[in-house]
């Protein structure tokens, strides 16, 4: 589904990313881990165009993403919740809904769907999104992004902030859709969270790729998370 | 269920624009001449701010060059007329052209940038219009600028030099502006500009070509703003070098930031608000600029969001 081959990247002058390889296929939840300023962010940005890969190749189902424009990532079935959540605030619940099916050119089953998902969305469709709560705002963001029908979900810190309740709901959420076949990639500080999720994990450290191992593997062996985390 | 409500809400919004229209219909026949001739040209010049405000308001960009475009349509509207003896009807399909190819070119360009530098590459772009009517004074008669005949300004059977035709084809033109952009405001092209100015990155993320928009804002934008320039050439019977000055570039943004960015309505309300604040205070002083400035900033103060937009956001949520 997705494959990194020596991804390098960054900002102006400044490398972050050095020649980051990874495979995720359809079904499975890849987590990366690392410290502060690993290049976590950054390798999500360098997946959707954000940021140029200034070497290297990604390649989603058969098509180069470096080779196309950053604006039709998106249309290939990759949905990207950067950290932050970074809704349209002065929008509604339900405009911000829109947008997504609007990108995704979805219908409103789509939007049925999402809200099957999210009821609390469904209360609250005429609420302007910056009066949500945190919570909320990370079910508005999860949702928008589920209405472009993704194969493929890039998921930055989404646990960020949240009550114990609302983890609960978006690691549920996270489960239910690799169970329909999304492939997830997360970025989280929460490893506690992540282990009991993931199929795989990779430590990034200073913009490189430490290791990639199964989540098991990791739980079997503690250790490993100081040597490279300090935790 | 969403679109239920969408529909809703809009209706009202709509049905609330309507009673506006029908209200301004009815003061022709209430005012005196002097304010009746004064709304007319604040119809004409809020078409001009709704232009404005479907780039800053709706989109978030900030332009320091509008004047550039009214001036194209004014030009567009008043050399064919002049030099080339046009009628009416020619000469404004020529100023829409003008408007719709100078508003594209410049977009194009000035879309390279973002930000400050989107204002000071607009303003340049501005500057260089207004000299360059000034360099081709033999035919803009430059600062002097020229009258367009009371005879030649006779469009489609009306007399549009005389007061009610003058007044009423104002009007005409203030509700399509008006109408056009709530139609744009509920329009799928209209949510993505909101997207855009709420979130750009985000925008572009969840699929959208945020620069062909912005693009499409900037045309839009720049056409009606022509459209207002060819109007009050038409209607006032005069172009002149000082409507593509910077000082034009900024009254829009005063008006539209004193009405409400980002409202249907706020355009016309900040452009009432301020002819008349300049017009009262004119009376009574010469330093009228400063009671004008004051007013600004307590205005900025205590009602951040203009006045449509602190009427909105406290009683009707729903208004475009």
């Amino acid at each position: 589904m997705l494959e990194l081959t020596s991804v390098s990247s960054g900002y102006a002058g400044a490398q972050v990313l050095r020649e980051v390889s990874l495979s995720l296929n359809a079904g499975e939840i890849v987590c990366i881990l690392g410290r502060n300023g690993a290049g976590k962010t950054t390798m999500m940005k360098t997946i959707m165009g954000l940021l140029k890969a200034s070497q290297g190749q990604i390649i989603f189902n058969g098509t180069d993403l470096t080779a196309i424009a950053p604006h039709k990532i998106a249309g290939c079935g990759i949905g990207y919740i950067p950290q932050g959540r970074r809704l349209f605030s002065e929008l509604t619940v339900a405009e911000n809904l829109e947008i997504g099916l609007m990108a995704g050119g979805k219908s409103a089953a789509t939007r049925d769907k999402v809200l099957g998902m999210f009821p609390r969305l469904a209360e609250r469709l005429d609420q302007r999104a910056n009066t949500l709560s945190g919570g909320e705002q990370q079910m508005l963001a999860t949702g928008r992004a589920l209405c472009l029908e993704p194969q493929l979900l890039l998921l930055d810190e989404p646990t960020e902030g949240l009550q114990p309740s609302m983890i609960a709901l978006i690691r549920d959420t996270v489960v239910e859709l690799k169970k329909q076949g999304v492939g997830i990639l997360l970025v989280e500080q929460r490893v506690d969270a992540v282990l009991s999720i993931a199929d795989k994990v990779m430590f990034l450290e200073n913009g490189m790729n430490r290791d990639v191992m199964s989540a098991d593997h990791l739980r079997d062996n503690p250790d490993i998370l100081k040597k490279y985390i300090g935790v | 269920m969403i679109e239920k409500t969408g529909m809703t809400d809009a209706r009202k919004s709509l049905y609330f624009h309507l009673g506006l229209i029908g209200a301004l219909f009815i003061l022709q026949f209430i005012l005196p001449a002097y304010h009746h001739g004064n709304l007319a040209r604040i119809m004409v010049l809020a078409c001009y701010a709704m232009g404005y405000n479907i780039l800053f308001g709706y989109t978030g960009l900030l332009s320091l060059g509008h004047a550039m475009f009214f001036a194209a349509g004014m030009y567009g509207m008043g050399l064919p007329m002049v030099h080339l003896g046009w009628t009416p009807e020619p000469a404004l399909i020529s100023a829409i052209v003008v408007g719709v190819v100078v508003s594209a070119g410049i977009g194009f360009l000035a879309l390279r940038t973002s930000g400050v530098s989107f204002m000071i590459v607009t303003l340049m772009f501005a500057q260089a219009g207004f000299l360059t009517i000034l360099y081709f004074g033999e035919w803009t008669r430059g600062d002097e600028g020229f009258v367009i005949k009371q005879a030649e300004r006779v469009m489609a059977g009306f007399d549009l030099s005389q007061p009610t035709n003058r007044y009423n084809a104002a009007l005409i033109l203030f509700s399509i502006c008006l109408l056009l952009t709530i139609r744009l405001v509920h329009s799928r092209f209209g949510r993505v500009m909101i997207a855009i100015r709420e979130n750009e990155e985000r925008t572009h993320m969840l699929g959208y070509d945020v620069h062909f928009h912005k693009w499409m804002a900037v045309i839009m934008s720049g056409t009606m703003a022509a459209l207002a320039g060819a109007a009050y050439a038409l209607l006032f019977g005069y172009a002149g070098a000082t409507f593509a000055s910077v000082q034009y570039s900024i009254f829009p943004l005063l008006w539209v930031l004193l009405g409400g960015a980002g409202t249907a309505l706020g355009p016309f309300i900040g452009t009432l608000f301020m002819f008349y604040l300049i017009d009262l205070s004119s009376s009574f002083t010469t330093a009228y600029m400063l009671i004008a400035g004051l007013a600004l900033v307590l205005l900025t103060l205590f009602l951040p969001q203009g006045l449509v937009g602190e009427f909105r956001r406290k009683v009707v949520p729903w208004l475009s």
